[in-house]
């Protein structure tokens, strides 16, 4: 029901958008100048409706006893929303550089999908994509407020290690809680020596493994 | 027929990139598609590689219609102008991928990938990387690649257009004599009009989405069907004049035309090569069929030598080649005032279209 209802909000706003939006380019201002941005922030208050609402409506994933906020999906969606441009800032410029001729030749020479994936794309990406794992997983480590606003607080269900500390200093453990940072701090430590190591990859990840000699025939 | 493309049509945004081609490609031929840039024969070739889907119309292989068939089942070969190779792969893995990709056997996989290095003359660099390789080595390589699956038909897009003068020439050659030995129908798309005549048997001449002509490197050279053939392929003069009658009046000069004896003053175009025109001190009393005309610049360096000629009351620069020896026995010099007859000319009668700029 409120799937439906969200759903049927969502296509009012769109077509009072559409309906609403002047018919030249030049005449188009404000929120009329930008459909995308628009659009996505049309999909993020239906999205909101369906968050905060699940109390008055009884959601899907609740009847399902499947809860998302204040449990362990809430917080790796949290997580998931603030560190995956990390991963996209690396493999996109990545990507690009790489081009689309490789999988093209995989696919006239009789690779499925998931053939060129496994056998062009990903070797082709490997060191960026592994870059972006590391840059996200130390954002993830250190990520505070969005997982703070979604998580439960149940010690060793719904905690991760920066509101673990926090909620162990508020008890005034303050053993524990330097135990915790000094574990958290080695994690960074170890993190920022991976990192640099793969930095040095990153850039040849665009050219080739081999030397790139000037051409002589 | 091996390939025989029926009515097809593509539109990119407003862009028309093919307007209704039709094309039948027989079986072991090597055929070039020629045409500027814009001209819609890379599109043609991905259609028939399955690369890009037409809008309308249908691609036929040996009598079946793959025009909606995806592009890992065409057994088609494919080379890139960039090569395209694996760069994380070594030279033989390369060319093994597509028999990999098959599930084909370790040591069928090792037998053919030793064979094809024989065959584009690379043995003992199986394990390099492309990017240990030069240009040419590289396009040989995905060549090998791209046969090594034994497809029914090769499809080069621009495959020299990433090489330099000399190697291009080469690799020209080395895929004359490759198809003349493997004799598996090929087609190849370039811009360069020498590229075109000197490698295939066919050549077809596409311009703005169409076919312009279809034919042997010879047929579409000395009888070009449109104006825009005449003036991609080679140099070429152009003259405004008007037939009348089964006449041709071009400038001062009058000439036969019996393809238009029912033509009544019709505006008419004239493309003579440089190469067709006879060059002579004086008029030699032939009366009206010789054109006026000063020697702008001299160019006598090489087999033959190149004027550049002006005529009078004419805005028109022309051009002119002779053979060295015809050029020393004439003994002429910049300035001269000289005659000139075409040996050959080609008429467009009722031609809007001043093809030359």
């Amino acid at each position: 029901m409120p799937y439906l209802l969200s759903g049927i909000g969502a296509l009012i706003g769109g077509l009072v958008y559409f309906l609403l939006l002047p018919g030249t380019p030049s005449a188009r201002k404000g929120v009329w100048k930008y459909p995308w941005p628009a659009a996505i922030a049309l999909a993020a208050a239906t999205f909101a409706v369906l968050f905060f609402a699940q109390q008055y409506f009884e959601v899907w994933p609740k009847n399902q006893s499947l809860k998302i906020i204040f449990a362990l999906p809430g917080l790796v969606l949290a997580t998931a929303f603030v560190t995956f441009p990390f991963i996209a800032r690396e493999l996109i410029p990545t990507m690009e550089a790489v081009g689309s001729d490789e999988e093209l030749a995989a696919v006239t020479l009789g690779a499925s999908g998931w053939q060129m994936f496994r056998h062009v794309t990903v070797p082709n990406i490997k060191w960026g994509l592994a870059y972006g794992i590391i840059l996200c997983n130390a954002r993830a480590m250190g990520e505070f407020g969005a997982v703070y606003v979604v998580s439960g607080h149940i010690a060793g269900k719904t905690d991760t290690m920066p509101l673990r500390i926090e909620k162990l200093f508020q008890e005034f453990n303050l053993e524990g809680s330097y135990a915790v940072a000094s574990v958290l701090t080695l994690l960074a430590i170890l993190t920022l020596v991976i990192k640099t190591r793969l930095e040095r990859k990153v850039p040849a990840s665009a050219t080739a493994p081999g030397p790139m000699k000037p051409e002589n025939e | 027929m091996s390939i025989v493309i029926n009515n097809v049509s593509k539109t990119f945004g407003g862009f028309k990139a093919l307007d209704n081609v039709n094309l039948e490609v027989p079986d072991g031929s090597l055929l070039a598609l020629l045409g500027p840039s814009g001209s819609g024969k890379t599109t043609l070739l991905r259609i028939i590689a399955g690369l890009e889907i037409s809008d309308s119309g249908t691609v036929v292989h040996q009598n079946e219609d793959i025009t909606h068939h995806p592009a890992r089942d065409r057994k088609v070969g494919f080379v890139f102008q960039h090569y395209a190779l694996f760069r994380h792969m070594t030279v033989a893995e390369n060319i093994g991928f597509g028999l990999r990709m098959r599930k084909v056997s370790k040591a069928q996989i090792d037998e053919r990938v030793k064979e094809l290095l024989r065959l584009i003359r690379l043995e003992g660099l199986g394990s390099r990387y492309p990017g240990q390789l030069s240009g040419g080595q590289r396009q040989r390589v995905a060549l090998a690649r791209s046969l090594a699956a034994q497809p029914k038909v090769l499809l080069l897009d621009e495959p020299f257009g990433a090489l330099d003068a000399r190697v291009r020439q080469e690799l020209r050659h080395w895929l004359r004599k490759l198809h003349k030995e493997i004799h598996v129908t090929s087609i190849f798309v370039t811009h360069d009009q020498e590229e075109a005549l000197e490698v295939a048997d066919k050549v077809v001449v596409m311009n703005e989405g169409r076919i312009e002509q279809i034919g042997t490197p010879e047929e579409v050279y000395d009888h070009p069907e449109t104006p825009f053939v005449y003036q991609f392929l080679g140099n070429v003069n152009l003259f405004h004049g008007r037939v009348h009658h089964g006449r041709a009046l071009i400038g001062d000069i009058e000439v036969d035309a019996p393809e238009h004896a029912d033509a009544v003053h019709t505006p008419a175009v004239a493309y003579v090569r440089p190469h067709d025109f006879e060059i002579s001190k004086t008029r030699n009393g032939g009366g009206n069929s010789w054109l006026e005309a000063t020697i702008d610049q001299l160019l006598a360096v090489g087999p033959v030598a190149r004027l550049d000629l002006k005529r009078p009351g004419s805005d028109e620069p022309l051009q002119a080649e002779i053979s060295r020896d015809q050029y020393h026995d004439l003994d002429l010099s910049e300035g001269d005032r000289i005659f000139i007859r075409p040996r050959r000319l080609k008429l467009f009668a009722g031609e809007e279209r001043t093809a030359r700029s």
